[in-house]
């Protein structure tokens, strides 16, 4: 059983920057907030939370991380480290995204 | 979408002086530095901005002082180089370039780019697999991609070279 908590580390914001677009686009959320914002804070963390909770949940390799959890809920995926720590966001099918098929 | 080949072909030939990353900039905080970008500035005092995304990487040279992010900005924001020292010495000149390509044909998409010397002697390799750009070294690199190859089934090299044409230099293929 892996673990479903998330925890965020000191540069969340910067990849909440990096993947809002993505992430209201990919879950259909558009309502998400500027991540500038708290409230567009809380709704990308709950869209994780959600993603983890409820999405398939695999360990394998991101990047240099050898035992990263992927959480995918249609064509979202969470990327964690091992202990739950959020690391990225992909969209399903595309770039690294394409390992979880493999 | 980001099947781009050879677009680093304008470093052939040209002398690196200083790489950088894009940093965000706001009034309330220090500059944060943006790991998936990468600053080139050349010799003749040309800038090209690196900028990684899942399955895209993005290569241009700016017409103007104008930095790019892979976001929006608030009004509030502003993007400045921050330097890096993932070159030493500088200047180094580039004379051939490598690109690693993943995935079959549909899916395919750059995971790694490596500039070398005259003397076919490693300069830098940024690694562009996920959405960052990773700079390492040549070592780390190899390691890498014999993990990319389960991942992804599928790896193809590229070598450019200002005194040859492009030419695939090799397939690695999962069974």
């Amino acid at each position: 059983m892996f673990p479903q908590s998330v925890s965020y580390g000191k540069n969340y914001l910067e990849k909440f920057r990096k993947h809002a677009e993505q992430i209201r686009r990919t879950t259909g959320r558009k309502e998400i907030g500027k991540v500038s914002s708290v409230e567009g804070q809380e709704q990308i963390k709950a869209v994780i939370a959600e993603i983890v909770m409820l999405g398939e949940t695999r360990q394998q390799r991101y990047m240099a991380i050898p035992n990263a959890l992927w959480s995918r809920l249609g064509d979202a995926i969470v990327i964690r480290q091992a202990e739950g720590e959020f690391v990225t966001f992909l969209e399903a099918e595309k770039g690294a995204a394409i390992a979880w098929e493999k | 979408m980001g099947k781009i080949k050879g677009q680093f072909q304008p470093l052939l030939g040209q002398a690196i002086a200083s790489v950088a990353r894009v940093a965000l900039d706001a009034p309330d905080s220090d500059p944060s530095p943006m790991m998936d970008t990468l600053l080139l500035t050349l010799k003749d005092g040309r800038n090209f901005e690196l900028l990684v995304e899942q399955g895209h990487v993005q290569f241009e040279e700016l017409q103007t002082a104008n930095l790019f992010a892979g976001f929006e900005l608030e009004p509030n924001q502003q993007l400045v180089s921050y330097p890096t020292h993932a070159i030493d010495p500088l200047p180094q000149t580039i004379e051939s370039l490598t690109e690693t390509w993943a995935g079959e044909e549909n899916s395919q998409f750059l995971v790694a780019v490596s500039l070398w010397d005259k003397n076919n002697a490693h300069i830098i390799s940024v690694c562009t697999e996920g959405d960052e750009a990773e700079i390492m070294s040549l070592e780390a690199l190899r390691q890498r991609m014999d993990e990319m190859v389960f991942s992804y089934g599928f790896l193809s090299h590229q070598l450019y070279s200002s005194a040859r044409q492009s030419q695939d230099i090799g397939v690695l293929r999962s069974a």
